[in-house]
């Protein structure tokens, strides 16, 4: 009995010990991770993709920098400096402390240092309380670009749609107006595009308005976007000297991050991935040539205005040091809108509550960015907007999933979800991305069609070898990923905001924010049963992406619409009803989960309501049973994207709310006529 | 010939007197113009604008309720004594069934008081609908079908 005890504890121990040799080696590597994904003691990430020159690390109270510059050469020898990440010569310095921007540091290591052994030594400094690996993100593209139709094949290819401008490419950007045409795709459907013909009509951008695009550089001189360029008009090009004592020489489109100065973007390795984005989101509209951006304007310098952020230049940048020192610069300089096709890898990170402990200075940088007001005629706060990623992921990657940032899936010609789209928790709301294999056959058509750097760039596979004879397309191709949707919110985003300068109006960043993920056309009825065709694949299933693509793919008319306005619900006096919420959560209400309806005594007072409001959670419908004339407002709280809100242990939607007006009156239609 | 006559004959008169009986009834009211709603029983108004233009058996209707933008709504009417009756050009009812009409002597104020709610008296005004109200309006499905987008 007694042996067999012992065995039995021989047997129990053996993994025990396996494991505890294991967590040795994973804390020497930094690897080492707790089951909820949080690594052990200060080191607060892992070394997996992370950047081998340095280390971010998180102080305790206000040690300056020299301080800890000795204290880490005293740790890791010579050649090791520190230095703040985040300049505080600049900006709002108060803000800076407030998200604690201040404590952040950026530790350089000498060539050939083992960054988990480095780590590992910095956990034993007093005045270090985190230490965070230095992780790389990726473009959420897989960066092969095609041209655009020449004018042999262009008349192959019907115009998608009337337009408002004369940018000859303006007929091949199904995603902004898709008619449907079968030489897109063969399964194309109308309609699935931003719908911002119309909204062209009563905005195309405010010059005011500036949109960061944290990316590869964009081409600040191509002849589609030049005209949209941010300018730092207090910076002499060129000088290598900081004019405006913002922290950054020559920093006139944008800075580059990743190797100082001006912004680059035909560098070896480069890919024309950012001036694609820029393109989207403003390519300067009515001139002629190219293609029409979202909130390009009308040719008359009145687009909104393009910042590049640079984070990745050629092979180097993307790590996490570098995309915050652009967050932060940003919001120093003016963006109201910050557009980030980037991203970590899906499920890497498990929730919120882990995002904000293992990537705290990334948070942070974003959290400065969201509640700086640079519209503040407009908007308080700015507006985050991620790609959602292309693992084809049950989940959204993050940055782009955390509760308070905008995360955004793709979907193809068809209307449907792309390939290779993530969705579900996290996700917010849908755009057009592109999709090369839509409806069974290979087609450069049925992706997005955008400006591309002026020069050919070597094109290189996914291990980083250059593909023989394969160049990026020039001025201006084809992409497709959610990197090329993410874009397209970004842009009716942009266009939404200047609207409402236009008008005078002036909202909450919550309420701009509700107000864009309404603004949606449903998704969610084409995906219970079917299937779609894609071009050497298995049929594709679509009911795995049911209530999992987030609200609805974005509409741009809707969103000005919302902006001018919500129609007020008429509800009959005297009897139960039952009121669509399209209007206030866009077309794919019946399928959203609500939280609930919140009214104060007053307002039941005045409908005479003798219960509280509620919503039908089987078709989203608003039920309630006034007694008598009157006209009552209540808040409506609903998750945009899934059934469980985010944040804390939870990754998940965004809880949004409107404020729904509702009359009650006997005379009722039912389309909504007065009489 | 003449087993035809008197039969025809017959059913002329028959016509004639009916036409004559009718023309011995309240004339109809003529709403004809265009109104805009200045009060509606005891609802605020404070977010209610709406104009109506009724033409010859035809209305064209622009509301605006909260939203920023009017919508125009079309249909057709007709009025029989005191009594309007019609219906939306998408076949929808009028909300208030029918509605019991009347103006003021020097034509100046049109009231609707709808059949199904007496205490909802609808005060219009002779008002000439702006220019930037019409052109501006949505379209509703009442007027086009098939069009998703619409200005």
């Amino acid at each position: 009995m007694a042996r067999n005890i012992f065995i039995l504890f021989l047997c129990s121990a053996l993994p025990l010990f396996a494991g505890c040799s294991g967590l040795i080696a994973e804390y020497e590597s930094g690897n080492m991770q707790n089951r909820d994904g949080n690594p052990y003691g200060k080191i607060i990430n892992t070394s997996e993709s992370a950047s081998a020159g340095s280390l971010l690390v998180y102080t305790g109270g206000d040690v300056t920098e020299k301080e800890l510059s000795d204290a880490v050469v005293q740790a890791l020898g010579e050649g090791t400096r520190a230095e703040r990440v985040f300049s505080l010569s600049s900006g709002d310095i108060e803000t800076s402390r407030r998200y604690n921007l201040h404590r952040w540091y950026q530790v350089w290591l000498p060539d050939g240092t083992d960054v988990g052994r480095a780590a590992s030594e910095l956990s034993g400094l007093d005045a270090i309380q985190k230490i965070q690996f230095n992780t790389l993100m990726k473009k959420a593209s897989d960066c092969r670009s095609f041209p655009a139709p020449t004018m042999m094949t262009r008349a192959g290819v019907k115009q998608a749609g009337a337009a408002n401008f004369n940018d000859v490419y303006l007929p091949y950007q199904w995603h902004y107006h898709n008619s449907g045409d079968k030489t897109i795709a063969s399964t194309a459907y109308a309609g699935a595009d931003i719908n911002v013909k119309d909204a062209w009509r009563l905005t195309a951008g405010d010059p005011d308005i500036i949109v960061a695009v944290v990316d590869e550089g964009v081409q600040s001189d191509h002849p589609d976007l030049a005209a949209n360029m941010w300018v730092n008009s207090d910076e002499i090009p060129g000088n290598g000297i900081d004019d405006d004592d913002n922290g950054y020489a020559d920093d006139i489109y944008g800075y580059n991050f990743v190797s100082g100065g001006q912004v680059k973007w035909s560098t070896d390795g480069n890919t024309g991935h950012g001036t694609h984005v820029a393109g989207t989101v403003a390519a300067v509209n009515g001139n002629g040539t190219g293609v029409c951006g979202i909130a390009g304007g009308t040719g008359r310098s009145d687009g909104v205005r393009i910042m590049s952020c640079q984070i990745f230049d050629g092979f180097e940048g993307g790590d996490v040091a570098t995309t915050v020192k652009a967050v932060k610069y940003a919001a120093d300089n003016g963006a109201c809108i910050l557009q980030c096709s980037y991203g970590l890898s899906a499920g890497s990170v498990a929730s919120d509550g882990s995002y904000a402990e293992i990537y705290g200075a990334e948070r942070d940088a974003y959290l400065y960015f969201m509640n700086k007001s640079n519209c503040p005629e407009v908007m308080d706060g700015g507006l985050l907007i991620f790609a959602a990623g292309n693992e084809g992921a049950a989940m959204s990657a993050y940055p782009g999933a955390y509760n308070e940032f905008i995360s955004v899936t793709s979907i193809a010609s068809d209307g449907l979800p792309a390939y290779y789209t993530n969705y579900g928790p996290g996700c917010n709301v849908a755009a057009p991305g592109g999709e090369y294999n839509t409806g069974a056959v290979y087609s450069d058509y049925s992706m997005v069609l955008s400006t591309m750097p002026t020069e050919s760039l070597q094109q290189y596979d996914e291990t980083g070898k250059p593909i023989p004879g394969s160049f990026s397309a020039t001025d201006y191709g084809y992409m497709q990923g959610t990197s090329m949707a993410c874009p397209h919110v970004s842009g009716v985003a942009a266009l939404g905001v200047s609207y409402a300068k236009k008008l005078g109006k002036h909202f909450t960043r919550e309420e701009m924010v509700s107000m864009l993920l309404t603004s949606v056309n449903d998704v969610d009825s084409r995906l219970l049963g079917g299937q779609k065709q894609i071009a050497d694949g298995a049929p594709v299933q679509m009911h795995p992406y049911y209530k999992n693509m987030g609200t609805g793919y974005i509409d741009a008319w809707k969103f000005l619409m919302q902006i001018e306005g919500t129609p007020w619900l008429t509800a009959r006096t005297g009897e139960p009803n039952s009121l669509d919420l399209k209007a206030y959560f866009g077309d794919g209400a019946s399928a959203m989960t609500f939280l609930g309806v919140d009214i104060s005594d007053e307002d039941m007072a005045a409908i005479g309501l003798e219960e509280k409001p509620e919503i039908n959670k089987y078709n989203g419908k608003l039920k309630l049973t006034p007694t008598k004339a009157g006209a009552a407002c209540m808040t409506v709280r609903a998750i945009a994207g899934g059934n469980v809100t985010g944040g804390g242990d939870a990754i998940g939607g965004m809880e949004i709310s409107k404020k729904v007006s509702v009359i009650s009156r006997s005379v009722r239609s039912d389309n909504g006529g007065w009489l | 010939m003449k087993n035809i006559l008197y039969p025809v004959l017959a059913i002329f008169l028959a016509f004639v007197c009916a036409a004559c009986s009718k023309q011995d009834s309240a004339p109809s009211l003529d709403i004809s113009g265009e109104w805009h709603l200045v009060s509606a029983g005891d609802l605020p108004m404070a977010s209610i604008d709406v104009y109506v233009s009724f033409g010859k058996g035809t209305f064209d209707l622009y509301q605006m309720l909260g939203e920023g933008r009017y919508r125009h709504y079309g249909g057709t009417y007709s009025v029989q004594g005191d009594v309007m009756t019609g219906q939306y050009s998408d076949g929808e009812p009028l909300g208030g069934g029918s509605y019991t009409v009347s103006l003021e002597s020097d034509n100046s104020t049109l009231t609707l008081i709808p059949q199904n709610d007496p205490d909802e008296i609808s005060v219009y005004e002779h008002a000439v609908i702006p220019n930037e109200v019409i052109g501006n309006a949505i379209e509703t499905k009442s007027l086009i079908d098939n069009e998703r987008r619409m200005l």
